[in-house]
């Protein structure tokens, strides 16, 4: 059965571990994913999991924010993520929780954009 | 749920748990009672057992999540 005292645990946990907030930073990369009912349906959601999980195993949690965003008005490319960096932004499209830990491995970690997963135009 | 104009109402600890990811800073109310019985989650009391710990950190989503998850199954069951 899960209980209160267990939170008090993972608060115990995070006071060894510095937490800091990327406010400030110039340089701080903004993960957006699509989550409105077309995302969801398109399975938007497994996608925004492995982005939390995968950016706080690689320990990112200060320079990488995930957060959530409505309809982008590409629908038909959902799941879309955008990452945002020096006010630059790379649209990735249909995306998978897979296809999340390469993102997370070149992109957010080498700096360097996935072609291969961004839409194509013409 | 055996009536015809009582749709499924869904996976309701994966609703919650993106709601709070992305709006840590709501304070959300979730009253869900049946003829078993009532679950009464209400994230400030959450937010006061972790202190200074975001109610986004990533392990405390997770016990969101299982929370609402055994909770529901106790009073209800199966599909909601």
């Amino acid at each position: 059965m899960k209980s209160l005292a267990e939170l008090q645990a993972i608060k115990a946990k995070m006071q060894n571990k510095v937490n800091l907030r990327t406010s400030d930073d110039v340089n701080a990369v903004r993960v957006v994913v699509g989550m409105a009912t077309c995302g969801i349906a398109a399975g938007a959601r497994p996608v925004l999991n492995a982005f939390v999980e995968g950016v706080n195993e690689a320990g990112l949690n200060d320079k990488v924010a995930v957060s959530q965003t409505g309809c982008i008005g590409l629908c038909q490319y959902e799941p879309i993520v955008e990452v945002h960096q020096n006010g630059e932004k790379v649209t990735y499209v249909h995306m998978t929780a897979e296809k999340v830990a390469t993102v997370i491995e070149k992109h957010l970690k080498g700096g360097k954009v996935v072609a291969e997963f961004t839409a194509q135009n013409g | 749920m055996d009536h015809l104009d009582r749709a499924p109402i869904g996976d309701m600890s994966s609703t919650l748990v993106s709601l709070i990811q992305a709006n840590d800073k709501i304070r959300f109310i979730y009253r869900h009672s049946t003829d078993k019985g009532e679950f009464l989650l209400d994230t400030d009391e959450l937010a006061a057992q972790l202190e200074d710990v975001p109610l986004s950190e990533p392990a405390v989503l997770n016990w969101i999540g299982e929370y609402i998850k055994e909770n529901l199954e106790d009073i209800q069951g199966g599909i909601i």
